[in-house]
């Protein structure tokens, strides 16, 4: 109890707990910071990281005021303190291991590689995600003074708000929380982590979510509102990648089409079909791909782009023909949703990447060994099977190439994969009315 | 405090503020008890470390040709295995760099003797920093010491560097220049020698010269043949005058008190003395100067007499020869200066003959030192060609120097962060207050 005239109640000893915490943690900080913050372009990163632990607490204030119970809201407070100290205090581990990282390029305005500065295209246009990530990064660094770690706090709060917001969506089709998930959500290493850097994936995942949220809206009857989240998720996705559209176009088409009236089904069928196919050819063009000759060269170029670094696995022959192409699809598909292995890259994060995809992979086999393919009986299910297959088959070319990149782009699907493993695991035998 | 028990929102943000400022004064405190620690650098700069130059790919380069230029076969570009930074970066930490690390400052007085390779590693640091530098930095608690060390890899770094034919072609280039610099100060110096040589007086016209010389020698010849017919004149003149003498005619121009005898006597003395002179002294020498004088006065003294052109008319003398017999000073004047300008001339063109020799040797030596210039200038331009396009040439941005200000404890900073880490903490349990009252509203 405070004492009489006094405006501080000193009850128990956790200030100075709390304090004597603080001073022994902020000594080695500030080394570490400075130790593994050698690579962040900026003079100074030191007094940058204290801005950005300020933005970290100003942030936490905004929990309370999202959606959700209250016991909801208290995990994701716990779990933003623990976001922080991953984005503010274990990333810089990473940050110090790449000297080119792409957040680098986004916050200096020029590209970080290997070879002479170039300079960094700003602007906004659909699918030109480092351009759009760049004119975001480069106006809240100049308009707002962020730091390097600021921005990438604010990237941070989009991803963990993009955890949030799937796990809201989850919510939503089965109506009912869940503490477990909401953890699987917003704790899974690879959601925690890649959510948290400065680059597209945060934003990424954000739309993704937002996209799901909307459809979860759509799907539980609230279809104008669901519908505005659904474009919203769009929007975002499409900004950063545009081929994201063509993965998200079948769900889309099959969500819109089971919740429609029969007479109507048809025709909204073959209207996303069109769609699907336009926007395929629409993204071949803009890809420099003039006829169906150049698809499958084209292709297979792709899959070898970003086939560099440790993490790299050049394909021995690549694909000439599109038996060849569908052959290696499914392959491509398993590798962008469940590679690395454990033991597949032999470094910290390659072993983490592993354990992780291996307990994904073993949840996968633990639904089907229980259920079989029954769950696909439920069209919410399969809407998000839908949905998964869309991005695993895109991201089986993309993936493939380069282990590492592989375990961070999944990270778009992962509210996708996790909504799916949940609705799974919840399915029950008995048909609900929105099972049907 | 409000009557629930809760804290008021003043009181809340009041024991946040105080929670903070007290850890950062304790943080701030806490840092004195920690040795400051110093900071020294060196950079390096290596232009072509990485990708392959535009102009390579305009002319058609190979992905990954990083253009290697060989000049030479090859002996004026290092070669290059990796990258160059990253070699640098391994020859820095490498147990030789830390050896030769080690002496040096063991010899430049630092107590060393504790310190193993381990210890050196801890407090180095190379790398590539965000710049694409190589940068090698020392933090220690001493910054002369930070410093001293920072030298003493930038030393090690260089003669390995060397021994590993690093930057070799900055070497060759360094080296032509150095001698394309000594050639061309020399080419200068003959250029400006010869010049000197050719405008002085005694390096004129050598043919014209001798021409001259000749035409003197001739002319004194002359002189000589008419100074003996003078002389000769001048005996039967003297003869004559004693003839003069012994028949008695007086002549107002001889003295009254002079004895005849005496006087043909004098002037027959004088001559033969003269002419005994002439034999046995130097032109120039006084004996032959005073002689000369005395045999003058005589001609003087027949002069006056030859005044008397009646007399010697009658006498049987041609007063044409009695006027050439009077000229004869001026005919030894005209002797003597031919005789001097002879000897100038010949001291002259011996001069001139040496001086052509010399500038004739200055201007073949002028002429082989340009044609090594312009050697020299050609593999200059290999050398600076081969430079520029070496991966392993680098050069030094920043010499390490002793900055006073240590890198650790930043005690402002380090405060800011116990005091925002204070900050955070009651951030979040303001957060979980907010959602504890939510609850209980919805309750």
């Amino acid at each position: 109890m405070a004492k009489q005239g006094y405006p501080v109640n000193w009850k128990g000893s956790y200030p100075l707990l709390v304090i004597i915490g603080a001073v022994l943690l902020a000594i080695p900080l500030s080394g570490a910071v400075a130790k593994f913050g050698k690579h962040v372009p900026t003079v100074d990163v030191v007094p940058e990281h204290l801005q950005a632990i300020l933005v970290a607490g100003l942030l936490a204030l905004t929990l309370p005021f999202w959606s959700g119970k209250p016991w909801e809201k208290r995990v994701l407070i716990g779990v933003w303190v623990v976001k922080i100290c991953v984005v503010l205090g274990a990333m810089l581990f990473y940050e110090s291991q790449y000297s080119t990282i792409d957040s680098y390029s986004y916050y200096a305005g020029y590209v970080f590689d290997d070879g002479p500065p170039k300079e960094m295209a700003y602007g906004y246009g659909p699918g030109e995600g480092t351009k759009n990530v760049t004119t975001l990064v480069q106006f809240l660094k100049t308009n707002a003074g962020a730091s390097f770690h600021t921005i990438k706090l604010l990237f941070a709060y989009a991803g963990f708000a993009a955890c949030y917001i799937a796990y809201r969506a989850g919510c939503q089709l089965l109506k009912k929380s869940s503490f477990v998930w909401l953890l699987a959500f917003l704790v899974t290493p690879s959601m925690l982590f890649w959510t948290g850097i400065l680059g597209k994936d945060p934003l990424v995942a954000l739309g993704v979510s937002t996209f799901l949220y909307g459809a979860s809206l759509y799907w539980t009857g609230q279809k104008p509102i669901g519908i505005g989240w659904i474009a919203v998720g769009f929007f975002i996705a499409a900004s950063i990648r545009l081929w994201l559209l063509l993965a998200m176009l079948p769900g889309l088409g099959y969500l819109v089409a089971k919740t429609a009236q029969p007479k109507h089904r048809v025709s909204i069928n073959v209207l996303f079909a069109v769609a699907l196919c336009a926007g395929a050819v629409w993204l071949a063009i803009s890809r420099g791909i003039t006829g169906p000759n150049d698809l499958v060269p084209a292709l297979a170029k792709v899959s070898q782009q970003w086939a560099e670094g440790g993490s790299a696995q050049k394909l021995e022959v690549p694909f000439s023909s599109v038996g060849g192409l569908l052959a290696f699809m499914p392959y491509g598909a398993f590798t962008a949703l469940y590679r690395p292995l454990p033991l597949e890259v032999m470094n910290a994060f390659g072993m983490l990447a592993g354990f992780e995809n291996a307990c994904l992979l073993g949840f996968a086999i633990y639904i089907l060994l229980k259920h079989g393919v029954k769950p696909l009986r439920d069209k919410r299910i399969v809407f998000l099977f839908l949905l998964l297959i869309g991005w695993s088959l895109i991201y089986s070319l993309i993936s493939f190439q380069n282990l590492g990149t592989a375990s961070r782009f999944r990270v778009q699907a992962m509210p996708i994969l996790l909504l799916l493993y949940w609705m799974a695991t919840s399915y029950s035998l008995r048909p609900t009315k929105e099972s049907l | 405090m409000d009557k629930g028990g809760q804290k008021s929102l003043v009181s809340q943000i009041l024991q946040a503020l105080l929670c903070s400022v007290g850890a950062a004064v304790l943080a701030f405190v806490a840092t004195f008890l920690f040795k400051p620690k110093y900071a020294s650098y060196a950079t390096y700069y290596f232009p072509l470390s990485s990708a392959p130059s535009p102009l390579a790919s305009l002319s058609g380069a190979a992905s990954g040709d990083r253009g290697s230029f060989g000049g030479f076969g090859g002996a004026l570009s290092s070669p290059a295995v990796g990258s160059a930074p990253m070699t640098a970066i391994g020859i820095f930490e490498s147990r030789t760099c830390q050896d030769l690390v080690l002496a040096t400052l063991k010899t430049q007085g630092f107590d060393v003797s504790e310190m193993d390779h381990l210890d050196l590693a801890k407090m180095t640091e190379a790398m590539v920093d965000r710049n694409g530098l190589v940068k090698i930095e020392v933090v220690s608690p001493d910054s002369k010491f930070s410093k001293a060390a920072a030298t003493a890899y930038q030393q090690a770094f260089e003669d390995i560097a060397q021994n590993l034919t690093l930057n070799v072609s900055r070497k060759n280039r360094a080296l032509i220049e150095k001698r394309l610099n000594l050639m061309k100060a020399k080419a200068d110096k003959l250029e400006r020698d010869a010049l000197v040589m050719l405008a002085e007086p005694s390096s004129i016209d050598i043919a014209s010269v001798r021409s001259t010389l000749i035409d003197f020698e001739k002319q004194l010849l002359e002189v000589n043949q008419r100074r003996s017919g003078v002389e000769a004149k001048l005996k039967s003149i003297i003869i004559n005058l004693g003839k003069i003498y012994d028949s008695e005619v007086k002549s107002p121009g001889l003295s009254t008190d002079a004895s005849k005898g005496s006087l043909v006597s004098a002037l027959l003395e004088r001559h033969l003395n003269f002419e005994d002179a002439r034999k046995a002294f130097q032109p120039g020498t006084p004996e032959l100067a005073r002689a000369e004088r005395d045999y003058v006065t005589a001609s003087n003294i027949v002069k006056s007499l030859a005044k008397n052109r009646q007399a010697l008319a009658a006498a049987g003398i041609d007063p044409q020869t009695v006027e050439s017999v009077a000229d004869y000073a001026g005919v030894r004047a005209i002797e003597k200066e031919l005789k001097q300008q002879i000897s100038q001339l010949r001291r002259r063109a011996t001069a001139s003959s040496k001086g052509t020799s010399t500038v004739d040797g200055l201007q073949a030596e002028l002429h082989q030192t340009r044609a090594t210039i312009t050697q020299l200038d050609s593999e200059y331009q290999l050398a600076l060609i081969a430079e520029a396009r070496d991966p392993s040439r680098f050069e030094v941005l920043d010499q390490p120097v002793a900055d006073p200000k240590p890198v650790f404890p930043r005690r402002i900073l380090i405060a800011g962060f116990a005091g925002l880490l204070v900050a955070l903490f009651f951030a979040t349990k303001a957060a979980l207050r907010v959602i504890r009252r939510q609850e209980a509203e919805v309750a």
